[in-house]
């Protein structure tokens, strides 16, 4: 099977035993990969109403067909498992350079269940799969672990970890790779935690088939010379993804103060430009990529001196705007902390900034506290809280489970601005002036994470008080993007340097022999949208509609300033958008697919299910 | 002795994504496969964080020691001839740049032929031609 | 009168004139990027960062004939 290693590795940990499976074709010929193969293998595999954190979840490890070939962003892996923050279908991805080893090693999937008995670590040297002891490395930081396993195994490993929170199960831990890349969405980090696996250290030596080298060395050629031919080529790189700070203030979508407002008045001292001049050390790339995002720092201040990936946007806009930590060098401080512990970076600033406001409106009080209180722009208390979440300690352990039980834990109206979808916290864009990214944002099928669609420019362009055309968009992104989550590819190049959609079908039939049109690539990734739809309805009771609603903050409080001020987005109008969206993906209006498009989309197998629902 | 390119690196410029080693796989050995690369990336993570990329100068110390005469020069390009190639090793360790790729799946070792590519893709300038007859597409 | 050389880097790319990333337009006089935005009838909401000359600049900055302007996306995601 050209483009695929050709096999499948299953890892027990309850029993300590691995076993190499080949890939069933008809698994890549209908769901291509990454996403695609996490999506239908946690339907097939993993029991319904399994625990998240139990033996039956399993974690899925996915590259795709085109991971580890010679095209551009060519690096990512994608990470599922049952998510213990939503309850449903969960996914994660990463880039840096563990996928390609993982096909090196000969692998298109690992599948990892059980519970192991006491720590340890996965290690895998092409097709010899070992179970090793990691009661050394319990307790430690994600990036230290990782230096240590690079001590004792060598540099030529791929390696990832879990810090201290994925081991205290908290539900917004991430998985951390490549000394500074995370998987950090939905918790996949926690269900490592709870079956004991510190970390998977990987290195292969094999080549991946391909269908047609030369076509591939000659299509590979031309997709980079037109990277570098693009205007501005150049010009992005050395801030990468902070460099949009200043611009997202500017249309009034920087989160601020636990999402108060949209506008940080001082994001020019946490932006791209004071990454640079302040802190920047290198840039640091994934696999293949010709226009690295990573900025690798160091921050030496009186009393720490340390090295850290970022902070990237979404650090900069959850830990900067959202905690309202005013300069880049603490910025980068409490990014390092977070990634230490192994928390999230996102889900830590929206989570730490829901506690300040807590501890600001008395909803958390100072007894709570162990006699303090939580303020905004305090970098000592966001480090304060991350150590509390990440060791379960005190007001931690409530706030480790992430706004929504938060919330529902302390109650006194806290819901309101516990701001989630599905139990996952919202990521960098506040939303109340831009209709395309709240629905976005809503409809995602991991919980409020803006990788599935991404649409604000399409509102400024098309305007931002309207609605037309706006959930007609929303789905043509939510094919698009996560197609990339299939192929295992990054998206900047498309997004950030308008590399264009045509030229992947071009490498894909170098790569694999199969012939699709990008059209048709897209159906695949409708069938998988439509299948993480099934998988959330199966795992949570009641799911539908009444999931896919914003945090009230969002329908009842206009933005107090800044350039989208007095915008709010009231629930009638978050209705319109929910029903033209449900209209236009086939679904009734509790948001569960027909069963006219499950066939449509050859999803057969999961009408059974899906059925009862609709009655 | 002039050369019609000579490789020479800028580590500081170096992000690490391995562009150069798997076109150099893939190109001369048609396989998609980076480990088979001829020549070497590192970084150096998480303390200094920098990178280090190594390359061939055609300095010809391997062919000094080659047995059996595998490495012949050509035009200021030492050619590793695998089919002459008994598998000693004898070379890899005198590499001053440790350039010489071992690979399980290979008898002989790895070496540079000077091709250039890695210097027409590297999308960042960190191998360069110091005679300038390549130079990274595009320019 | 004079040309500028206009680059368009990333996706917003489809909100120019034809969907050209790389194009020329007539200046008779020095204007504004805000200007030559509100005649390529492109939201200068669209624009993320401007260089003119390999530098960065204001929207309020002044082109002059015979400068490269180049005009980024927003990054969508991080």
């Amino acid at each position: 099977m050209n483009g695929y290693a050709g096999n499948i590795l299953r890892v027990d940990l309850t029993n300590r035993v691995s076993r190499i499976e080949p890939l069933p074709e008809e698994l890549a010929d209908n769901f291509i990969g990454g996403r695609g193969f996490v999506a239908k293998l946690m339907w097939d595999e993993i029991p319904a109403g399994a625990d998240p954190l139990g033996p039956d979840n399993k974690i899925i490890m996915a590259p795709g067909p085109l991971t580890g070939a010679f095209l551009p962003g060519a690096g990512k892996l994608e990470f599922g498992a049952k998510s213990p923050a939503s309850g449903g279908y969960g996914d994660s991805n990463v880039g840096g350079h563990i996928s390609p080893e993982i096909k090196q090693a000969g692998f298109d999937a690992i599948i990892i269940s059980g519970q192991a008995s006491t720590p340890v670590y996965l290690l895998i040297d092409d097709f010899n799969v070992a179970i090793h002891e990691a009661g050394h490395l319990w307790g430690k930081g994600a990036i230290e672990t990782e230096t240590a396993l690079k001590h004792e195994l060598g540099e030529q490993y791929q390696i990832c970890t879990i810090g201290p929170a994925g081991e205290n199960k908290v539900l917004f831990a991430c998985i951390s790779h490549d000394f500074g890349r995370q998987a950090g969405r939905t918790g996949i980090a926690t269900v490592m935690g709870s079956k004991n696996l510190k970390a998977i250290a990987v290195h292969g030596t094999k080549g991946i088939p391909l269908a047609d080298p030369k076509a591939t060395l000659a299509k590979g050629k031309e997709m980079f010379a037109a990277c570098f031919a693009k205007p501005g080529f150049e010009e992005w790189t050395p801030q990468g993804t902070a460099g949009v700070t200043d611009w997202v203030n500017e249309v009034g979508a920087f989160p601020t103060r636990n999402f108060q407002t949209s506008y940080f008045p001082q994001h020019k001292n946490i932006n791209g430009e004071a990454l640079v001049s302040k802190i920047k050390v290198t840039d640091k790339a994934c696999f293949a990529c010709p226009i690295p995002c990573g900025k690798y720092s160091r921050v030496k201040r009186p009393g720490y001196d340390v090295y850290v990936e970022g902070p990237e946007y979404e650090t900069i806009a959850l830990i900067g705007g959202n905690t309202e930590i005013d300069n880049i060098e603490d910025c980068a401080f409490a990014n390092y902390i977070v990634d230490e512990l192994g928390l999230d970076s996102i889900s830590a600033g929206n989570v730490i900034g829901f506690a300040m406001e807590c501890s600001q409106k008395g909803i958390i009080t100072a007894e709570d506290l162990g006699g303090r209180t939580l303020n905004f722009g305090s970098v000592d208390d966001f480090v304060w809280v991350a150590e509390a979440i990440a060791h379960r300690r005190g007001i931690g352990a409530i706030l480790a489970d992430g706004v929504k039980r938060a919330a529902a834990h302390f109650g006194q109206g806290s819901e309101r601005f516990a701001i989630h979808v599905k139990g996952v916290e919202w990521t960098g864009y506040e939303a109340r002036y831009a209709p395309a990214m709240m629905l976005s944002y809503m409809t995602a099928d991991v919980g409020a994470h803006h990788n599935r669609s991404w649409a604000i420019t399409f509102d400024v362009a098309s305007g931002r008080d309207k609605l037309e055309g706006k959930a007609k968009r929303v789905i043509e992104l939510q094919h698009i993007r996560p197609l990339f989550d299939m192929l295992c590819l990054c998206r900047l190049q498309w997004v950030e340097l308008g590399f264009e959609l045509d030229w992947y079908p071009q490498i894909f039939q170098a790569v694999t022999g199969k012939t699709q049109s990008f059209e048709e690539l897209l159906k695949f990734s409708e069938r998988v949208w439509n299948l993480t739809r099934a998988y959330s309805l199966r795992e949570i009771p009641g799911f539908g509609r009444d999931f896919d609603y914003p945090p009230r903050r969002f329908m009842e409080e206009p933005i107090p300033d800044g350039p989208a001020a007095g915008k709010v987005m009231p629930r009638e109008v978050i209705d319109r958008l929910l029903d033209e969206y449900y209209d236009l993906r086939g679904w009734d209006q509790r948001g569960i697919p027909s069963g006219a498009k499950l066939a449509e989309m050859g999803l057969d197998f999961v009408e059974g299910v899906i059925a009862p629902l609709r009655s | 002795m002039s050369v019609l390119i000579r490789l020479a690196t800028d580590s500081s410029r170096c992000s690490g994504c391995k562009v150069c080693l798997t076109i150099c796989a893939l190109s001369h050995f048609g396989e998609n496969n980076p480990k088979k690369g001829a020549l070497r990336v590192e970084g150096k993570f998480p303390v200094p964080g920098v990178f280090a990329v190594a390359v061939c100068n055609q300095c010809g110390a391997c062919a000094t020691v080659c047995p059996v005469d595998a490495i012949r020069e050509k035009d200021g390009v030492y050619i590793l001839h695998r089919e002459d190639c008994i598998g000693c090793m004898n070379c890899v360790p005198v590499c001053p740049f440790n350039v010489l790729v071992v690979h399980p799946a290979e008898k002989a070792p790895i070496k540079c032929d000077s091709c250039g590519d890695c210097v027409r893709y590297c999308p960042r300038d960190a191998i360069i031609d110091t005679e300038h007859t390549v130079m990274r597409i595009g320019r | 009168m004079g040309q500028v050389k206009i680059g368009v880097r990333g996706h917003v790319v489809k909100y120019f004139p034809g969907e050209q990333e790389r194009f020329l337009v007539d200046i008779a006089a020095p204007t504004t990027v805000l200007h030559l935005l509100e005649r390529l009838r492109v939201d200068h909401l669209l624009i993320m960062m401007v260089h003119i000359n390999g530098h960065k600049q204001p929207k309020t900055a002044i082109i002059n004939p015979g400068d490269e302007v180049l005009f980024f996306s927003p990054p969508a995601g991080g």
